[in-house]
C-alpha cells in the first residue's frame, strides 16, 4: 500500500516538514493532546499512539486527549466546571504536549493572522512557566493542521479557499514556533502528498475534505513519527497492539467526555437527595458521579497497563475487579406504582372515539426494549428503535449498553414477533435517522453514519460524520431527529450545553439550546433556531413542509419558519408566540397524522405527547393564521391513568395506523431524582399500535429494492411517510440516475390533477435530497399557481442561494406575493444573505401589509430578526 | 455614530428602518423627508429637533411649518393613546403660535377639537380655538348644549397658556362643579378649575368638600394636587385625611397600587406636612399601614436563585410581590409561615404535578402557606398582592418546583419599624458553607468572638424555635445547653452536626411518617408511648403536640432526614457562624463565658 521513502529524500523531506529539536521521550512520560478534531479523531483509531508504544515499549507511555472538536487556542468551549485545558493538563500530568491548532481559527483569514499568532505565542510562552508533571515544564509539539482534500464528489466543497488560508495559518504557526524555539509538524505540506498518492489509487483520506479518515490517521501518523524521531515509523505487528491502545481510549473517551456533565460536575451535580442507610447525609449527583469518573480512571489505568504488556511482546488481561466504592442510595420518590402488564395497561387508557389500542411490543416478549426514546419505520416497513436501556447513561460497570433494534412483523398481525439487534454497546443513543442505504446515529458527542454492508441487517462500517455535540445533560442531547421534505435532517441542544462542530464553513458554536439543519450530503451544518429553548424535543414537517417545533419543558409549540432565520452566533431569536395553547406540560415528542386509514378531518392533526399530569397524546387542529398556523386543541388522542406510562413518541406507520413508544418509567424527571436514582427503570419499554374501528389499514407501499419509477409514483401519496421513505430509497440512487427519470415522471404527470402542485413541488425536493440544482424548476415552482407550494420553494430558494443566478431578485417577488406565508419565507430567507440588498428586499414586505400599524405577527417578527442579522450590512 | 446612507424608497420600509434606530442614531441620520417625519414623531427627542423636522418638511413638502405641525398631530392620534407623550410635545409647539396665525387655520383647528380621536388632541384644538379667539366664550356657546363637546373644552383649559384667559374661566366652571346632572361636564370641571388661577384657595375648598361628601373623589383627589401648596388651608387637612383614610379601606388591597389609590396615598401623606407632629407622626402610621409596597424579584438564571432575598414591610400593610422569572426552569414564589420551609418543601417534592384549585403546581395544601404564585414558565411573570401578616416575624419564601426550595429562598420579614430593620439587616449573601471552609479558622478567628452577636442569631435563624439554651428557646429538638460537653468539647463536631443535621439523630428526636387506616399520613417525632397510644408532635408548638391510637395506625416509617433544615448558616458569614457556635459554647450564659476570655 504505502510507499517506502528512499532515507535520503526523507531526510530532504523533514527539513521542510518540521524543525526544532527531536522529540526526546523519558521513562513514564505523559503526552497530551491538545487541539481540535484532528486529534480528537486521533484516540478513535490511535495510530500515532500506537507507533509511539511499539517504538518505546519500555517507556511506560500514558496518553491522554484533551483535544475536542472545535477547539482553538484561544477557545476552550465547556459546560459549567468541566475544568479548564490548565487544570486538565494537571490532573493528567502533562510531560509532553502534542498540540493541533489552526484549523478553526483560519477561517478568520488573512485579517485573523496576527490574533492567531499572539494567542499562539502566549500559549507557548504560558506553557513554558507550567509544571503539569512535577517534573518541570511540559515539552511541547505544535502541528500545524492538515489540509482540505480535493475530492471528486460534487456534493464536496472545492478545498482551493480553504486551502489557501490554511497555508497562512500553518507558516504562522512556523514563525511562531521557530520564534519559541518549539518542535513544529507541518501537515499542511505533508496531508497535500499524502492526499496526491491517495488520488493515484483512487482513494481519499479524509470523507469530507477535512475529517480524516481511518486509513487517513493510518497514513498521516506514521508521517507524524518520521517528523519527530527522524527514523521510519514501526510497520509490523501493530494490529494487538492498536486493539488494546483503542480499548484505553475509549474508556478514557467516555471519561474525559463523559455526557450528562451538567449533572457529573456542573450545576446540577449539586443537587442533593436521600442517601441509602439511616445515618447518613444527603448525597449530590456530584458525590455519586464523581465516585463513577474515579472508577473510570482506575479502568483507563488498567487498560494502560495492559498496553504496555501488549508492547513488550506480552499480555495480561484487563482485570477490573478491583474499582473504588459508588455510594449507594435511596429513592426520594418511595410512592412509586408497580408496573402493569403490557397488554392490562391498555385497559388504563382511554382511547379518542373510534380507535383501539393494542400491543405492537414490550419488554415481556423483547426484553431488550428497554426505554424506548425514537422510532423510524424503514422503506422494507420494519421499526427501528433507539433503546436507551442506561437512561441517563451507562455507568463505568454497565454491562449491557444501549442499543438500535429493528422490530419485524412477519406475518402482518400488527404485532412484532422479531427483533435484530443493528448496534448494540451504545451510550445514550438519543437519535437516528435514516440517510442512502444507512443510518446517522446520535452519540454524544458525535454523529455516526453506520451501514451494514453485507445485508445481515447488523452495523459494520461506521464513521463520525459530525463531532462536538455537546451532551452537557444527556437528555437535553439532540433528539427527534427528522428528516425535512429535502432530505436535510435536524439535531438540538437543550440549556447548559456548549456544542461546537467543525465544518466545511468554519466551526459552529452554540452556547446552550439551539436547532440545527444538517445536510448529510455536503457536511453543510448550521444553526436553524438558536432559540432560549430550555430543551427543544419535538419538531415535524407538515405535507407542503412547514414545521412545527417543541420545546419539551414548557411544551411549547412555535411556528418554525419564523425564527429559523439566520442570526450569528451568539445572539438568539427574541422571544415568540406559541402555536397553540396547550393544556400541560413537558412534551417528549410529536407527530403528524398524514394516513388515510384516518377520517378526513384527521388529517394533518398535530399530535403532541406529553408525560405529567396528563399522560397521554394530544390531538390537535392546524390552521391557517395569517402567516403562520394555529392550533386548537381537539378530543385526546389517548390518555392513560396508569402513573407509569409515559408516551414519548408518535408516528404513522406504512399500514395508516398510529404507533406510539411508551418509555414506561416510574420516575420521568431528570433533575427531579438522583442520576442513580434506584427507581430509575431499565427493564421497561412498549410500543403501542392505534387503529380507527371500521376504516381499513392501509396496503403498505412496497418501496425497498423498487426501480426508480415506481418511487418517483409513491412521491403522489398523500401519507407523508411514504413520500419520505421513497425519497430515502431514492437517495440510495445515483442523481445521474434519478433525476432523468424524475424528467420524464414529471412531464407525464396530469397538469389538471388537483395534486400537480404538489407533485411538482415533491419532484423539486427530490433534487434537494440529491443536492442537484435545477434552476427552472425552481423558478417554476417559486411561481406556482399554490401559495403552500411557492412558500415551500422559497425555502429550497434559501438553500440554493448560493447557486442560483441572482437570487435576490427572484426573493424580491417573492416578498411582494399575494401569501403572507410566502412573503414571510421570502424574509426569512434574506436574512441568510450579507448584503444591505437583502434588507431592501426584506422591507418590500412592509408594503403588503394591509394594516401597516396592525403587521401580520409573524412577518413583524420575522422582519425583526432578519433586520437584526443584517443591521451590520446597512448600517 | 451609525448612519444610513440610503433609506428604502417605500414610505412604509423607511419609516421601519427608522423605528429600528435609536434616538441617538435618528438625530445623527441624514436629513430626508422620512427622518423629518420620524423626527417629528419619534418620542424623547429634544424640541428642536421637532422644529427642525417641521422647518425641513415645510421646505422639502413646499408647504409652511404650522401645516406640517397639524398633519403630524393628525397622524399621531391615527396612531392611538401611545403617541400622546409626543403629542403633548406637539401641542406645546402648537400653542405657542400668535393668535393671529392659529386664527388663520382655523378650519383645522376646529377638524381637532371635533374630529379626533383622542381626547388629547380634541382638548388640544379647544385650547388652540380659544388661543386664536382670545376668548372662551363664543366657543363655549357652541358647545354648551352637547355634554361631551363641553367636556372636551373645559378639559382643554389646562392646555392654554395664556393665564388671563385661563382666569376668565372661573366663572364659567365653578358652578359646574356643582352640577351632578352632566357627571361628564362636572369631571372636566374638577381637572380644568386647578388650572384657573387666582382662586387657589376657593378652589381647594370646593375640591375638598367633593373628597369629603366622596363625590369624584379620584379626579377631585388629582385636581387638589395641582394646587399649589401654599394655598392648601390648614383646616381641611385633618377631615381630608380621615376621608382619604377611610376610601383607601375600602379600596381592595390588590388594587391599592392603581393610580387612583397611589395618588389618594400621596396626597393624604402630603397633608400630613399641615398637622401638628404628633398628629402627622399618627396620620403617617396610619396611611404607611394601608399604602401598597410592590417589590420586584427576578430569578437568577441557571443560579436557582432569588436576586432579593430580603423584602421589609409593616404588619397589615399591603405588598405587592412581582416574579420575573428570567430563568430557563420553572419556578415560583411561596410565602410560608416562619419555620415552615422544611415541612413545606418536602411536602412540595412528594406532590404529583398537578394543578390545585387555583392552578397552582407544587403548592402544598397546608395553612403553612400563606401567599403563592403560580408556576412561571421561562420568560413569564406573575403577580403576588397580599396583606402582610399582622404578627411581626420573619416569613421565608421560596420556589416550591422540586429540588429548588433549599436553595431558592428569601425573607420577607414584617416588622414594625422598618427603617430601623433595615439599618440592621442587610440583604445577605447567600455561602453554602461546607466544613472544610470553616474548619481551618475553626480556632483561630475564634478568639474574638461576640456572645451577644451570636445571641442574636440564635434567634434570628429560628434556633430558639426548637431548641432550648438555657433559659431561651422552646425544647422541641434536643436542648443546647449542654451541647458541647455532648460533643467532647470538639467545635468542629458541632458545627458539621448544624451543617448537617441529619448527620446523627437521637432516636428520640427522630421524625416518623405514621400512616393511618384512614389513609392518611402524619409525622412528627415521638413525644411519648404507651400500649394503646403514641403521643407525637410534628414541630415546635405544644399545639402540635397529638396522639393518635395505635388502632387506627396501620404503619410507621422512620425517616432519614433530620427535621432540621439543612443551609441554616447559609445567610451568614464565617465570623457570624462564630460567633452563634462561641454562644452555643456558652450555654447560654453570655456573662459568665465572657468572664473566662
Amino acid at each position: 500500500m504505502k510507499k517506502r521513502v528512499g532515507c535520503l529524500i526523507l531526510i530532504a523531506l523533514l527539513a521542510t516538514t518540521a524543525f526544532g529539536a527531536q522529540l526526546t521521550l523519558n521513562k513514564g512520560d505523559h503526552i497530551c493532546y491538545l487541539g481540535n478534531a484532528l486529534a480528537d479523531r486521533m484516540q478513535h483509531d490511535a495510530w500515532l499512539e500506537t507507533l509511539l508504544y511499539a517504538r518505546f515499549p519500555r517507556l511506560d507511555l500514558v496518553f491522554r486527549n484533551l483535544a475536542a472538536s472545535g477547539d482553538e487556542v484561544a477557545t476552550w468551549h465547556r459546560s459549567e466546571n468541566f475544568g479548564s485545558r490548565d487544570e486538565w493538563l494537571t490532573r493528567t500530568k502533562a510531560d509532553v504536549i502534542f498540540a493541533f491548532y489552526g484549523f478553526n481559527e483560519s477561517f478568520k483569514g488573512p485579517g485573523g493572522i496576527d490574533k492567531f499568532k499572539s494567542d499562539l505565542d502566549k500559549l507557548l510562552k504560558d506553557t513554558r512557566t507550567k509544571n503539569y508533571s512535577g517534573k518541570g515544564a511540559p515539552r511541547v509539539v505544535l502541528f500545524s493542521p492538515i489540509a482540505n482534500e480535493k475530492i471528486n464528489d460534487p456534493d464536496l466543497p472545492d478545498p482551493k479557499a480553504n486551502n489557501s488560508n490554511l497555508e497562512l495559518y500553518t507558516a504562522a504557526m512556523a514563525d511562531v514556533a521557530k520564534a519559541n524555539d518549539v518542535l513544529f509538524v507541518d501537515l499542511f505540506t505533508v496531508s497535500q502528498r499524502l492526499y496526491a498518492e491517495a488520488a493515484k489509487q483512487g482513494h481519499s483520506l479524509t470523507f469530507n475534505t477535512f475529517l480524516l479518515t481511518e486509513a487517513g490517521n493510518q497514513a498521516l501518523a506514521p508521517e507524524i513519527f518520521e517528523a519527530l524521531f527522524n527514523e521510519p515509523a514501526p510497520k509490523d505487528h501493530l494490529e494487538k497492539l492498536r486493539a488494546a491502545v483503542t480499548d484505553k481510549c475509549n474508556e478514557w473517551h467516555a471519561r474525559y467526555r463523559t455526557v450528562d456533565g451538567y449533572n457529573v460536575y456542573g450545576g446540577r451535580s449539586k443537587l442533593t437527595f436521600p442517601r441509602a442507610g439511616k445515618e447518613s447525609p444527603m448525597i449530590s449527583n456530584y458525590d455519586v458521579m464523581q465516585e463513577e469518573m474515579a472508577q473510570r480512571d482506575v479502568k483507563t489505568e488498567n487498560r494502560d497497563k495492559r498496553i504496555w504488556a501488549v508492547a513488550q511482546g506480552g499480555d495480561i488481561k484487563v482485570d477490573d475487579s478491583v474499582l473504588p466504592l459508588v455510594d449507594t442510595l435511596e429513592s426520594n420518590k418511595q410512592d412509586v406504582s408497580p408496573y402493569l402488564d403490557p397488554e392490562e395497561a391498555i385497559h388504563h387508557m382511554t382511547l379518542a372515539e373510534g380507535c383501539k389500542a393494542s400491543l405492537f411490543a414490550s419488554e415481556k416478549q423483547f426484553p431488550e426494549l428497554v426505554n424506548p426514546v425514537q422510532m423510524n419505520f424503514d422503506t422494507k416497513g420494519r421499526l427501528w428503535v433507539a433503546a436507551w436501556r442506561n437512561y441517563p447513561e451507562r455507568t463505568p460497570t454497565s454491562k449491557t449498553g444501549d442499543s438500535l433494534l429493528i422490530f419485524e412483523d412477519t406475518n402482518g398481525d400488527g404485532k412484532a414477533d422479531k427483533v435484530i439487534h443493528f448496534l448494540d454497546g451504545l451510550n445514550c443513543p438519543t437519535g437516528f435517522q435514516f440517510y442512502k442505504d444507512g443510518v446517522l446515529v446520535m452519540q454524544a458527542p458525535d454523529l455516526w453514519f453506520v451501514r451494514d454492508t453485507n445485508g445481515d441487517d447488523h452495523a459494520d462500517w461506521k464513521e463520525r460524520v459530525l463531532m462536538g455535540m455537546d451532551s452537557a445533560d444527556s437528555h437535553h442531547t439532540a433528539n427527534s431527529m427528522v428528516l425535512d421534505p429535502g432530505g436535510a435532517t435536524y439535531l438540538s441542544d437543550g440549556v447548559f450545553h456548549r456544542t461546537q462542530v467543525e465544518t466545511p464553513d468554519g466551526p459552529v458554536r452554540n452556547m446552550d439550546a439551539c436547532i440545527y439543519r444538517f445536510e448529510p450530503r455536503t457536511y453543510k451544518f448550521e444553526r436553524y433556531v438558536p432559540y432560549g429553548f430550555a430543551n427543544p424535543h419535538g419538531r415535524v414537517f407538515d405535507y407542503w413542509g412547514t414545521d412545527i417545533i417543541t420545546d419539551a419543558t414548557g411544551n411549547n409549540s412555535y411556528f418554525a419558519p419564523a425564527f429559523s432565520g439566520h442570526l450569528e452566533y451568539p445572539a438568539k431569536h427574541a422571544h415568540m408566540k406559541e402555536f397553540w395553547e396547550r393544556p400541560s406540560r413537558p412534551c417528549p415528542g410529536t407527530g403528524l397524522i398524514y394516513s388515510r386509514h384516518f377520517p378526513d378531518d384527521w388529517q394533518g392533526n398535530f399530535l403532541d405527547c406529553n408525560v405529567i399530569g396528563f399522560q397521554g397524546i394530544f390531538r390537535v387542529k392546524v390552521s391557517e393564521d395569517g402567516s403562520g398556523l394555529k392550533g386548537e386543541s381537539l378530543e385526546d388522542l389517548v390518555k392513560s391513568d396508569d402513573p407509569n406510562f409515559r408516551p414519548v413518541a408518535v408516528d404513522v406507520a406504512p399500514d395508516g395506523s398510529i404507533y406510539f413508544l411508551d418509555w414506561s418509567n416510574q420516575l420521568i424527571g431528570h433533575m427531579q431524582h438522583h442520576i442513580r436514582d434506584p427507581h430509575r427503570d431499565h427493564a421497561h419499554g412498549r410500543i403501542y399500535r392505534i387503529t380507527y374501528e371500521g376504516r381499513p389499514l392501509l396496503k403498505p407501499a412496497k418501496i425497498d429494492g423498487q426501480p426508480v419509477d415506481k418511487l418517483l409514483d409513491l412521491l403522489k401519496e398523500p401519507e407523508n411517510n411514504v413520500r419520505t421513505r421513497a425519497k430515502i430509497e431514492l437517495g440510495k440512487h445515483r442523481a445521474g440516475e434519478v433525476i432523468p427519470a424524475l424528467k420524464k415522471w414529471t412531464a407525464k404527470l396530469d397538469s389538471k390533477d388537483k395534486n400537480y402542485e404538489h407533485e411538482l413541488l415533491e419532484g423539486l425536493w427530490v433534487h434537494q435530497w440529491l443536492n442537484v440544482v435545477d434552476e427552472d424548476l425552481l423558478k417554476r415552482m417559486l411561481r406556482s399557481p399554490d401559495y403552500r407550494a411557492r412558500a415551500a420553494a422559497t425555502r429550497v430558494l434559501c438553500y440554493w442561494r448560493d447557486r442560483m443566478h441572482e437570487p435576490l431578485a427572484l426573493l424580491e417577488v417573492q416578498a411582494k406575493d399575494e401569501s403572507p406565508r410566502v412573503r414571510l419565507e421570502a424574509v426569512r430567507a434574506c436574512s441568510f444573505f450579507k448584503t444591505a440588498k437583502a434588507a431592501e428586499v426584506a422591507l418590500a414586505v412592509l408594503d403588503k401589509e394591509a394594516d401597516p400599524d396592525k403587521p401580520d405577527y409573524y412577518i413583524k417578527y420575522c422582519l425583526d430578526e432578519t433586520m437584526k442579522q443584517l443591521d451590520k450590512y446597512t448600517k | 455614530m451609525a448612519s444610513r446612507a440610503l433609506l428604502p424608497k417605500s414610505p412604509r420600509a423607511a419609516a421601519y428602518v427608522l423605528s429600528r434606530l435609536s434616538n441617538q442614531e435618528l438625530i445623527e441620520a441624514p436629513r430626508s423627508e422620512f427622518v423629518y417625519v420620524a423626527m417629528l414623531e419619534r418620542k424623547g427627542l429634544d424640541k428642536k429637533y421637532r422644529i427642525e423636522a417641521l422647518e425641513g418638511l415645510a421646505k422639502v413638502r413646499n408647504t409652511d411649518t404650522l401645516t406640517e405641525l397639524f398633519k403630524g398631530i393628525q397622524e399621531l392620534d391615527l396612531k392611538g393613546e401611545e403617541s400622546e407623550p409626543v403629542l403633548r410635545d406637539l401641542a406645546a409647539l402648537l400653542l405657542q403660535n400668535k393668535p393671529a396665525d392659529l386664527a388663520a387655520k382655523r378650519a383645522d383647528l376646529e377638524k381637532l377639537a371635533g374630529g379626533s380621536q383622542l381626547p388629547l388632541t380634541r382638548h388640544l384644538g379647544y385650547a388652540a380655538l380659544i388661543t386664536a379667539d382670545a376668548s372662551a366664550d363664543k366657543i363655549w356657546q357652541r358647545a354648551e348644549t352637547d355634554p361631551a363637546k363641553l367636556a372636551d373644552l373645559v378639559f382643554s383649559v389646562p392646555l392654554i397658556r395664556d393665564t388671563g384667559l385661563r382666569s376668565s374661566f372661573y366663572p364659567k366652571l365653578e358652578p359646574l362643579l356643582h352640577q351632578p346632572e352632566r357627571a361628564e361636564v362636572r369631571r372636566a370641571a374638577i381637572t380644568g378649575i386647578a388650572a384657573v388661577p387666582g382662586h387657589d384657595t376657593e378652589t381647594f375648598n370646593t375640591l375638598a368638600g367633593l373628597v369629603k361628601s366622596g363625590t369624584e373623589l379620584a379626579a377631585a383627589v388629582a385636581s387638589l394636587q395641582q394646587i399649589p401648596r401654599k394655598s392648601w388651608t390648614k383646616e381641611q387637612a385633618e377631615p381630608l385625611i380621615e376621608s382619604l383614610v377611610a376610601y383607601l379601606k375600602n379600596v381592595p388591597v390588590d388594587q391599592r397600587t392603581g393610580p387612583d389609590a397611589v395618588n389618594a396615598f400621596q396626597f393624604a401623606t402630603d397633608l400630613t406636612s399641615l398637622l401638628p407632629p404628633e398628629k402627622a407622626h399618627t396620620a403617617g402610621k396610619t396611611l404607611r399601614s394601608l399604602g401598597a409596597s410592590v417589590f420586584v424579584i427576578h430569578t437568577i438564571p441557571e443560579q436557582m436563585l432569588y436576586d432579593k432575598t430580603l423584602i421589609v414591610v409593616e404588619p397589615r400593610r399591603p405588598v405587592e410581590i412581582v416574579l420575573k422569572n428570567d430563568d430557563a426552569m420553572q419556578h415560583n414564589l411561596v410565602v410560608l409561615a416562619p419555620g415552615a420551609p422544611e415541612e413545606i418543601g418536602q411536602a412540595a417534592e412528594k406532590m404529583a404535578p398537578q394543578p390545585d384549585a387555583f392552578l397552582r403546581l407544587y403548592v402544598p395544601d397546608s395553612p403553612k402557606v400563606l401567599f403563592a404564585t403560580r408556576l412561571l414558565d421561562p420568560g413569564q411573570q406573575a403577580k403576588l398582592a397580599f396583606t402582610a401578616p399582622s404578627t411581626p416575624g420573619e416569613y421565608p419564601y421560596l420556589c416550591t418546583y422540586p429540588g429548588h426550595w433549599r436553595r431558592m429562598v428569601g425573607t420577607l420579614a414584617v416588622v414594625n419599624d422598618v427603617e430601623t430593620y433595615l439599618a440592621n439587616h442587610t440583604e445577605q449573601k447567600m455561602t453554602e458553607w461546607k466544613l472544610e471552609d470553616l474548619a481551618v479558622d475553626l480556632a483561630k478567628a475564634y478568639t474574638s468572638v461576640n456572645l451577644a452577636a451570636g445571641k442574636g442569631f440564635f434567634t434570628k435563624l429560628a434556633c430558639a424555635q426548637c431548641h432550648k439554651l438555657g433559659n431561651e428557646g422552646y425544647a422541641y429538638g434536643p436542648d443546647l445547653t449542654d451541647v458541647f460537653k455532648r460533643y467532647n468539647n470538639d467545635r468542629a463536631d458541632v458545627l458539621h452536626q448544624i451543617l448537617d443535621p441529619s448527620l446523627k439523630i437521637d432516636d428520640r428526636y427522630r421524625n416518623y411518617q405514621f400512616e393511618l387506616k384512614t389513609g392518611d399520613e402524619v409525622f412528627g417525632m415521638i413525644v411519648k408511648e404507651d400500649a394503646d397510644s403514641v403521643t407525637i408532635q410534628a414541630g415546635p408548638s405544644d399545639a402540635l403536640v397529638q396522639t393518635l391510637k395505635k388502632s387506627e395506625l396501620k404503619e410507621r416509617q422512620p425517616q432519614k432526614s433530620s427535621l432540621m433544615p439543612l443551609g441554616l448558616l447559609n445567610t451568614l458569614s464565617k465570623e457570624q457562624i462564630f460567633d452563634l457556635l462561641a454562644y452555643l459554647e456558652s450555654g447560654g450564659n453570655v456573662r459568665a463565658h465572657a468572664h473566662q476570655h
